[in-house]
């Protein structure tokens, strides 16, 4: 282990602000390098960076970051002294065939970050596109993420229910962010500028799931100038315009549908009446002779879908999301800052029957949050954060169930719960990060109730190029979705409190894996992850009556292996992802293989930047076939829905499917292959973006599922040519 | 060119891959014997069947053609210190029935169980298997209903409400369930003919919810009196014909209450009788129930009260209808 605590006397403190110079948006997890300490660190997701324990002498500091041409600085650290830096970075042109040289790997040394991927602004306009870029889609191109088909963008992370996902926009929870029938996410790429994505093991300033948390950043919008972007794709047309305020910036994206060309071919040619839109706006405010170093954010976020069948006889759907998040960000004269956030999520679906026969439901959460979090870097590097945070949720789930009784569940709670956790980063060759969630109320409240959620992760850097990772943490879930998980697409799942009858669902992860990079353009990733799940909430399958209770608990635990490796050159990028998987579900004492239990997982993404504006992408996907109950027979059963007739036991039999033993069939392999070739070209002050894409360049005939009734194959997204065009003032 | 024959080579791997895979949404058959006897408590003549599970080519268990109901099975029932077993017969199927073939069944023309008791059925298949299930009797005789409404609508009162007396023998309340149902009776002429309706009436419409769903009465246990809002009752009227002009091709004949008492095991069998489904979510399996040990079906004992409310000509003549 490398000593080299650096003592008070000597001390000096660098900090600063990374961002784009054409646009002053914020550069999150750029590389800012002391060459003459051989030292240095990543911005934060809003670009911000602290050095501290810096030697009193003339350092050279650089920051880079990729797709952007390196700077560098050279100043004067003086001893009990703050001094600020401030990194523009001019985006390297477009034209160009070669791209700035990757930068430095020196600040992941000891970076606690098992099982993080963090997708910075340029990575998500490089994900490949598809029908149109989705954040959510580019996930399951990760080891450990497995989808449930092409019909939805929901994603499963290790062997868990996609509810036991955290989704936060600027630090708000969004409950469904899906459009249409789960198809796309409803965050518009274009207003993001990054994501940082757990797969488990999560630290502790996340509460409230128990599988993975997907943390995206917005955009603040153009600082320069006033400027816009107008889109078209087979799906949507989009609209953005950002700009300057005074001390300021603001943006304002929206996007709407406008044709079910492409959704029909996610249902067999079926249409699909969908009509959806998302709005976002933000608007930053930073002045220092109002408040020194502080920083103000508004945002808002709207999605609206409605499934409108105009036919009494079919049933139609309505879900809107809506958040607000207002922030407060304060730097401080000494290593320290600290974040004051006001955020409110609200959910409402609803699903009208009209005369379709299928049943009424109506769920609303409405969560509002307010959280304090702070950072204070020693002079040893270490580091030591907190935070507190209330939440006051409330849930009404009006449910019409197959005896057409309604049930109205109103629920609401409190949430008081505070983390404090340190990260231990005074050598260079070793890091963790340990900490603990005390949560002091449950949402169902039922008197005071004290649940510790300890996580610890650590780094070991034996060797330049090996470390040794692993993280190991206890999480609790007190929201759940009344989710069937024998329901192969669901509009929208309904949320609801854990009810009081129920324990918190909770689970531990065990990960542990190597970093390994040889040299500088290729890094390898071997994870093995173990993680037990207990008190899930599950639908009580068995619920005869009004008075039995709707759901029970059962038990979860999920295992394997995952290896990911990235190979990052001047104009390649080829990224190999393998999972193996087991998945496994017990309730009522039987365990059986959920869903979305695949056993393996190939993703091969391959990016090619040819250079005059051109680059062309490949995504050859393989996923081994998912579980579902085969059919074992069938038999003819009395019907006694009309008990007044005499003799209903003589000839009032339907057929019925006797099913086999659960999930122990296996659908075939899936497996698709997506191409897309993007051409950049600037005219005049214009800057445009085409994209052609390919799926499923083979028109391999994925099954989704069959008709049990007709044995009707349903299968997934066949050969499906898009176009998109982005126009950029 | 070395790098363009190596990158078709793979692309025709991948053709030569994208063909169908065949699936096998099919286990190995399972043999299963099924047993349905619904016992009803105001009468002697009852009734039980006993059929055997099948396959066939292809999804469509419709296209089964091969009669599985089968005979020469010993059906006993103890009641009441008692055996009683069912003869064996057949009887001709509706004109509409897949089968060609007489259904057989079993039935005894003494037995009625309308006091309280342990019941059990044991079949005896030709092939040796045994099915075997129990359940509970209660007493019928003690039943009473009272109703708040002689004739409707009732005058100054905004609820309907129906009563019935608790069963006697307490300790035996938490096995019977009641079903209680109000519709109101119409004809609606069609072809040159009355035909006769039912229009279930709900107990009120959740007022704070967009849709403003109706409210049915649960099946309960415990529970000895139901409660019907006026107001939903003028709803479920409008909604007989939703047209005006039409209404005078509908008769509305009076209001019907009935109150399903069943034992526990039918009161699951018959919640699970209709399952949900929206036309976009695609849900895989369909519950089932059963108490039949060693196979499939139902055991169980009901009863049916009822009794009719007349409607008042002005009231029905309000709505436009025809009396």
């Amino acid at each position: 282990m490398n000593n080299s605590i650096i003592y008070s006397q000597d001390k000096g403190i660098i900090r600063g602000f990374v961002a784009d110079s054409t646009s002053g948006e914020a550069l999150p997890y750029a590389n800012v390098f002391i060459k003459e300490l051989n030292r240095g660190v990543q911005t934060d997701f809003r670009g911000y960076f602290i050095i501290a324990a810096l030697p009193y002498k003339r350092l050279s500091v650089v920051a880079s970051y990729i797709g952007y041409k390196s700077k560098e600085y050279f100043i004067m650290v003086e001893p009990f002294k703050v001094t600020d830096l401030k990194f523009f970075l001019p985006p390297v042109s477009i034209q160009m065939k070669t791209i700035e040289q990757v930068a430095q790997r020196i600040p992941k040394e000891n970076a606690t970050d098992l099982s993080l991927q963090k997708i910075g602004i340029r990575e998500i306009e490089n994900l490949p596109k598809g029908i149109e870029l989705d954040i959510f889609r580019s996930l399951q191109n990760m080891p450990g993420v497995q989808t449930a088909g092409d019909v939805s963008a929901k994603f499963y992370v290790r062997g868990s229910a996609s509810n036991e996902n955290l989704v936060l926009l600027d630090d708000t929870p969004i409950y469904n962010p899906f459009h249409a029938l789960g198809i796309f996410s409803s965050i518009d790429p274009d207003m993001v500028n990054s994501m940082e994505f757990y797969k488990g093991g999560f630290p502790s300033e996340y509460a409230g799931r128990l599988s993975s948390v997907v943390k995206v950043v917005s955009r603040d919008g153009n600082k320069n100038n006033f400027s816009g972007k107008a889109s078209l794709s087979l799906l949507t047309a989009k609209l953005l315009l950002e700009g300057p305020i005074p001390n300021g910036s603001f943006i304002l994206s929206g996007r709407k549908n406008y044709s079910d060309y492409v959704l029909k071919k996610f249902r067999n040619n079926n249409s699909i009446p969908a009509d959806f839109h998302d709005l976002f706006f933000k608007a930053n405010y930073s002045n220092n002779n109002f408040m020194k170093d502080a920083k103000w954010s508004f945002s808002i976020f709207s999605s609206k879908d409605k499934i409108m069948n105009n036919n009494p006889k079919r049933e139609d759907f309505k879900w809107e999301n809506n958040t607000m998040s207002l922030s407060y960000f304060q730097l401080s004269d000494t290593p320290l800052f600290y974040n004051v956030e006001v955020t409110v999520s609200n959910f409402i679906g609803e699903r009208i029957p009209n005369s379709s026969g299928a049943k009424y439901v109506y769920n609303k959460i409405t969560d509002g949050t307010m959280r304090l979090d702070f950072t204070y870097v020693y002079d040893s590097k270490d580091e030591l954060s907190g935070g507190f945070r209330i939440s006051e949720v409330h849930t009404r789930l009006v449910l019409e169930n197959f005896r057409n009784q309604v049930n109205e569940t109103l629920a609401h709670g409190a949430n008081v719960s505070v983390f404090l956790k340190y990260k231990l980063l005074r050598w260079s060759s070793f890091g963790l990060d340990i900490g603990t969630r005390a949560n002091a109320t449950r949402l169902a409240g039922g008197g005071p109730a004290y649940f510790l959620e300890p996580r610890a992760s650590l780094t070991y850097r034996f060797i330049p190029q090996i470390a040794l990772k692993s993280s190991w943490g206890i999480y609790l879930q007190d929201l759940v979705t009344i989710s069937d998980e024998n329901e192969v697409v669901s509009v929208f799942e309904p949320w609801i409190i854990t009810p009081l009858y129920l324990k918190p669902s909770s689970a531990i992860h065990y990960i542990g894996g190597f970093e390994i990079t040889p040299n500088e353009f290729l890094t390898f990733n071997l994870e093995g992850y173990y993680k037990l799940q207990k008190n899930l909430a599950i639908i009580n399958e068995n619920k005869f009556f009004a008075t039995d209770k709707d759901l029970i608990h059962g038990d979860g635990k999920s295992y394997g292996l995952e290896f990911l490796s990235k190979l990052t050159t001047n104009n390649l990028n080829f990224t190999t992802a393998y999972a193996l998987m087991y998945s496994f579900k017990t309730v009522n004492g039987k365990t059986y293989s959920p869903r979305y239990d695949s056993r393996h997982n190939v993703n091969l993404t391959f990016e090619y930047n040819l250079g005059l504006g051109f680059s062309a992408s490949a995504v050859l996907t393989y996923s081994s076939g998912l579980p579902f109950t085969q059919i074992a027979g069938y038999y003819d059963k009395l019907n006694v829905d009309d008990l007044t007739g005499r003799e209903f036991l003589l000839d009032n039999y339907n057929p019925f499917i006797i099913l086999g033993e659960k999930n122990l069939g296996r659908l075939p392999d899936y497996h698709r292959l997506d191409l897309s070739l993007t051409k950049k070209l600037n005219i005049g002050k214009f800057k445009i973006t085409t994209d052609l894409s390919a799926i499923n360049v083979y028109n391999r005939k994925n099954l989704f599922y069959f008709r049990r009734d007709t044995g009707e194959r349903v299968n997934m997204l066949p050969f499906l040519p898009s176009a998109s065009i982005k126009v950029e003032l | 060119m070395k790098n363009i024959f190596l990158l078709i080579n793979i692309f025709l791997i991948f053709l030569s891959i994208s063909c169908d895979d065949n699936v096998n949404p099919k286990a190995n058959f399972k043999e299963e014997y099924v047993l349905n006897c619904v016992l009803k408590a105001d009468t002697n003549y009852q009734i039980a069947t006993i059929s055997k599970s099948y396959d066939v080519d292809g999804y469509d268990p419709n296209s089964n053609k091969i009669d599985p109901f089968i005979k020469g099975a010993t059906i006993k029932v103890y009641y009441r210190d008692s055996i009683f077993t069912f003869k064996d017969t057949s009887t001709q199927r509706s004109a509409d029935s897949k089968y060609n073939t007489p259904i057989n069944f079993y039935y005894i023309k003494k037995l009625k169980p309308s006091s309280y008791s342990q019941l059990k059925i044991e079949a005896l298949l030709p092939n040796g298997k045994i099915l075997t299930a129990s359940t509970e009797s209660f007493f019928l005789n003690t039943l009473y209903f009272s109703k708040t409404v002689d004739t409707y609508p009732p005058i100054n009162a905004n609820k309907i409400i129906f009563s019935w007396d608790k069963i006697s023998g307490d300790k035996f309340e938490s096995t019977i369930y009641f079903a209680p149902e109000l519709a109101i009776v119409y004809s609606k002429f069609e072809n040159g003919n009355w035909n006769k309706y039912y229009k279930k009436v709900p107990i009120r419409y959740l007022e704070n919810s967009p849709d403003k769903p109706p409210i049915y009465p649960e099946i309960s246990v415990g529970k000895n009196s139901v409660s019907f809002d006026t107001l939903a009752f003028g709803v479920a009227l409008r909604e007989i014909s939703k047209d005006i002009t039409q209404r005078k091709n509908y008769k509305i004949e009076n209001a019907l209450f009935r109150l399903l008492i069943l034992d526990k095991n039918l009161a699951a069998y018959y919640s699970l009788q209709k399952t949900f489904l929206d036309e976009f979510s695609v849900r895989i399996n369909q519950p089932d129930f059963t108490n039949i040990k060693g196979g499939l079906g139902i055991f169980g004992i009901y009863a049916i009260k009822q009794i009719n409310i007349p409607i008042e000509s002005s009231y029905i003549l309000k709505f436009g209808y025809s009396l």
